[in-house]
Formats: structure tokens, C-alpha cells, sequence
């Protein structure tokens, strides 16, 4: 991979951690578990909550404006600090944009190791500043402790006009489905991680952990969107069931996925992810990927940091879409799959 | 055969190193430790994959064996255990092998449901006083649910795998069910450990 991964690596960002990116995400039938077991506050102005798996709150200020709030921040999944500062960053940022909104202040959460060097994490703030001015929002301040293993993150704060709020559980049968990102960093990210990668595949990786989706959900506006979410530790399959919500069903077209070609290479020499097998786990219930390539199965299990939006938009509308997100720049965006009415499995193959 | 100790190494790196001593010229397979069964399943999508045997055991509470074998037919037999010393296996071992038991039902025989949750308990209490005791009880689909926290059988399970019987309970099943992190007594196992147990028994009860 040549000097520039050398230098990274002698920081030992990485080497640092057991696991890194939306990765270390804890599992979400565990979490289901134990957030049912909270007080539902009942307050009507609490319009999404933790209840739908969404990718963010929101409460209602009044008729025509709402606020979206969201926290994210995980372990470095790369070794150069700055770039592991703009990924969290943007993958913080994102969850405002899969509600429709606009982000508009953002506050740092940092943990990090007593015995690092602190310029490794004035990297890590900047790159996570540079982040948030190109989201148009500000950084209002945050809060760091010490810790064995350094992480990083935003707690964002959005407004979204009430009645365009976008939820992720909402598509309408017969909508087409749209996801704006290629799959495949987490498992580039493994095999990154024991010196089997290639570095074409590594920077595809990064340039698409670090693109930020403010430029596809602005392309959204005038479109019948009827449910956003963004693909994240969970994978694809996972979030994709989510969003099918309790009517619907999804129907995915294997063949259209857009991919980081070299992460199928990796899949079949099963450079995996034990988050990914965390996603088989629970997704393999609600879909037979039994015939499906084994590489496809992976990349459909594979935790994407900082992924792309899935978006539901009726069929005369999804090819216009598609395009319009090429255009401002996530070229990878594609139509995968559809939304059908419930019978049987949650997701379906084409 | 080469043993892997990969506890406090994330995926991929068991699977990359259980690879590369696979494709050591001579190795016939090989023995990996890990410390989640995450890693596990990443180990058994590998060794399928490749046309190898697998199968592993549960050590401790965070430790799991798994054995990958280059030629399958072997992952039939027993897996190569680690040179079992005298010490460590005092002369309980090699006197009369009892039958394994397999137990595909949280209840026993048809009728009152209630009656047959009764007679199963029964049942497992009373192989606690068999001799020789049972070398395994096998419990697959339904039957998963008898292994599990809140399960009115387990404290008679604990008994007999205290005596020496192994208590399995199939892993596809937890799953299924969602069971596999309630697992009260003894290990989870794929259906090769399962097929081999049976396979090699001096005889089969099945319920």
C-alpha cells in the first residue's frame, strides 16, 4: 500500500482497537430488548422515537418546524486520524439528512487514551470540523473523557419543516428503492486491517465513507420520497427489513447492487466481519439468501460505515431520482429494489 | 495438528491465520481457539466453504475449540482431541458407554400439553439415576427450549453434565428460536457434532 499507509500505521490509530466504525455497533435485537424495557414518554411532540429503529429523533417546536437530534461515534476503522475524524463525522451528520433535514449544530464526543499523543486527536477534531462546515453547520462545542480506546463522534443537532418529516418504516408498495452509496467498506476495512487490501479498493472505501449525504438528500427535494434511512452498521439487508416496517415487504435486485468490486474478491476469501455475521444472524430469519452467491450474501450482511441512503420514491419518479444523485456526485447511486406487499418472507430476491 | 490461539483477535484475523495454516504444505488442519462464536460462524462459513470438516466445542464460557479438517470424511470421525492425558480424564472414562439421548420437543408424547411439559421433566430427572448414564442428550428444534434460562429441566441437566453426560443443544435451533443467548447448561453444536454423536453411539432414545 505503499509510504502513505506506513506513516498511518506507525500511529498505531487502528492497531489500537478490537473493532472499528458502525462495526462495534451492538446488536440490534439486543438493543430492541432493552429499550423496550424504557418509559415511553407519550409526549405527542416527540413525533419519531426510539421505538421504529429510526435513524434519529425528532420533536415537533411547532406546526411548521421540527428538530432532529442524533449521536453517533464509534472506534477508528482507519489509521489516519484526520480521515477517521471527517468518516465519523459524516457518519454522524447523516442521520439528520435520512430524516430530511438540515443539520445545524454539532457537538464533538471524544474518548481517548491517556498515553496517545494529543496531535493525533487535534487531527482527529479537524477533520471532523472540516466535516461540519461542509455540511452547513456549526460546532458548538462537545465533551471528551479518557479512555482505553480512542472514539469519536457529533451529537447533531437539525430542523426539518414538520410536514416533510421522512421516516424510515413508511415506503409505499410499489415504490422503487434507491441506495446512493456502493456496499462493501466494511469488508475492504477487514481485510485493510490484516494487510490484504488493495489500495484502490481502500481509497473507494474512504472517498465513499467520507462523502457526505447532504448532496443526495438535497436531491430529493420535490420528489415523493415515502421513507429514507441510511445504510449503516447493520447492513443493508438489516436496514432494508427495517425500513419494510410491519406491511411491507422488499424485494432487492441482486445483480443491481452497486459494489466496491474488490470487496467481492475479499467476501470469497472470507475477510469478514464478526459484525457481519452479527447482521447474518439476525437478518437470516427474514430472508432465504440461500441462493444467492456467497460473496452477495456477505456484502448484503456487511456493516457499512457511514453508508449511503436508502430511498423509496414511486417507479416514474425513482429513474429521474437516480439520476439527479448521480449528477451531484454519489455516481454509484443505483435502483435496487423494490417495495411489495407482505407474503411470507420480509426480503425478497428478484 | 497446528493450534491457533486467536482469543483477543477481531474477525478477520482467526479466519486469515486459520487459512494460511491450512495452506501450510503437509497440514492435515487445524485447531483454533477464539473467545466468541461470532468468530466461530465466520470460521464455519470458511472451512465449508473450502471443503473442509468442521466442528467445534465449547471450553469455558468465552472459549470455543474449533477444529477444521482439510479432508471432511474425517470431520466424521472423532476429532483429534488433544493428547487426552490420564490426568485430566481420572478412570471414568473408557467402562460402559451409555445411550445418547435425543430430545426433539419441549414436551413429551402427544396429549395435554401441560401433562407432556410434566412428563419431560420426569423423564430428564430420571436419566440423572441411569447407569451407565447417558453420553449425551441431544436437543434440537422444540427441544432447544429444555437448555434455556427459565427452563424447569436445567438444574436436572447441570446434574448430569456435573456426572459427564454432554448436554447439547442444536445451534440453528437457538437461533431459530432465539435462544442462543439464554443457553443455561451445556454448549450449542451444529448439526455435524450432532450427526457424529449419533453416528457413534452405542445407542439411540429418541423423543
Amino acid at each position: 500500500m505503499g509510504k502513505n499507509t506506513e506513516s498511518l500505521l506507525s500511529k498505531g490509530l487502528l492497531s489500537s482497537c478490537t473493532s472499528g466504525g458502525c462495526g462495534a455497533k451492538i446488536e440490534s435485537d439486543g438493543l430492541a430488548r432493552l429499550l423496550a424495557g424504557l418509559p415511553a414518554s407519550g409526549d405527542k411532540r416527540l413525533l419519531v422515537g426510539y421505538d421504529t429503529s429510526d435513524d434519529a429523533a425528532v420533536y415537533m417546536l411547532d406546526e411548521k418546524n421540527s428538530l432532529i437530534f442524533t449521536a453517533d461515534f464509534f472506534p477508528p476503522m482507519v489509521d489516519d486520524a484526520r480521515t477517521f475524524g471527517r468518516i465519523a463525522a459524516a457518519n454522524a451528520l447523516s442521520d439528520v439528512w435520512a430524516m430530511g433535514g438540515k443539520p445545524m449544530v454539532a457537538l464533538n464526543l471524544v474518548c481517548f487514551p491517556e498515553a496517545m499523543e494529543k496531535s493525533v486527536l487535534a487531527d482527529i477534531l479537524a477533520g471532523g470540523a472540516e466535516k461540519i462546515a461542509e455540511a452547513g453547520a456549526v460546532l458548538g462545542g462537545g465533551h471528551s473523557i479518557y479512555d482505553r480506546e480512542p472514539k469519536y463522534g457529533l451529537a447533531v443537532t437539525g430542523m426539518v419543516e414538520t410536514a416533510k418529516v421522512i421516516r424510515n418504516n413508511t415506503p409505499k408498495i410499489g415504490h422503487k428503492i434507491i441506495l446512493t452509496k456502493p456496499l462493501g467498506v466494511g469488508i475492504v476495512m477487514a481485510a485493510l486491517r490484516v494487510e490484504m487490501a488493495g489500495e484502490g479498493a481502500v481509497r473507494q472505501a474512504i472517498a465513499s465513507m467520507e462523502r457526505l449525504n447532504r448532496y443526495a438528500c438535497e436531491s430529493m427535494a420535490g420528489f415523493n420520497v415515502s421513507a429514507c434511512t441510511d445504510v449503516t452498521g447493520f447492513g443493508l439487508l438489516v436496514h432494508a427489513l427495517e425500513m419494510a416496517g410491519d406491511q411491507a415487504a422488499i424485494l432487492l435486485y441482486p445483480d443491481a447492487l452497486p459494489l466496491i468490486p474488490e470487496a467481492v474478491t475479499y467476501a470469497n476469501e472470507y475477510l469478514l466481519t464478526a459484525a457481519g455475521q452479527r447482521n447474518r444472524n439476525r437478518g437470516s430469519k427474514y430472508a432465504d439468501v440461500s441462493a444467492l452467491p456467497f460473496a452477495t450474501q456477505e456484502l448484503l450482511f456487511d456493516p457499512q460505515t457511514s453508508g449511503g441512503l436508502l430511498i423509496a420514491v414511486p417507479p416514474d419518479e425513482a429513474e429521474t431520482l437516480t439520476a439527479r444523485i448521480r449528477e451531484a456526485g454519489d455516481e454509484h447511486a443505483a435502483i435496487i429494489g423494490e417495495v411489495a406487499p407482505r407474503a411470507g418472507k420480509v426480503i425478497l430476491f428478484r | 495438528m497446528k493450534t491457533l490461539d486467536m482469543q483477543g483477535n477481531p474477525c478477520p484475523i482467526p479466519v486469515v491465520n486459520a487459512k494460511k495454516a491450512l495452506a501450510e504444505p503437509g497440514a492435515d488442519g487445524v485447531v483454533v481457539l477464539v473467545d466468541n462464536f461470532v468468530a466461530v460462524q465466520n470460521l464455519e462459513k470458511m472451512a465449508k466453504g473450502t471443503d473442509c470438516g468442521f466442528s467445534y466445542t465449547e471450553e469455558g464460557a468465552s472459549l470455543y475449540k474449533v477444529t477444521i479438517l482439510k479432508d471432511p470424511n474425517k470431520a466424521f470421525n472423532e476429532p483429534p482431541e488433544a493428547p487426552a492425558t490420564a490426568s485430566d480424564a481420572p478412570a471414568v472414562g473408557s467402562v460402559k458407554k451409555g445411550p445418547v439421548v435425543l430430545i426433539t420437543a419441549d414436551s413429551m408424547g402427544r396429549g395435554a400439553e401441560d401433562l407432556g411439559k410434566l412428563l419431560i421433566k420426569g423423564f430428564i430427572f430420571s436419566l440423572t439415576q441411569l447407569n451407565p448414564l447417558p453420553e449425551a442428550v441431544i436437543f434440537l428444534n422444540g427441544g432447544a427450549h429444555l437448555t434455556t434460562e427459565g427452563a424447569n429441566t436445567v438444574p436436572d441437566l447441570k446434574v448430569l453434565q456435573e456426572k459427564g453426560t454432554e448436554v447439547y443443544t442444536c445451534g440453528t435451533c437457538a437461533n431459530y428460536y432465539k435462544l442462543t443467548e439464554s443457553l443455561a447448561v451445556g454448549s450449542i453444536v451444529d448439526m455435524m457434532k450432532i450427526t457424529n454423536t449419533l453416528a457413534k453411539a452405542s445407542g439411540v432414545i429418541t423423543l
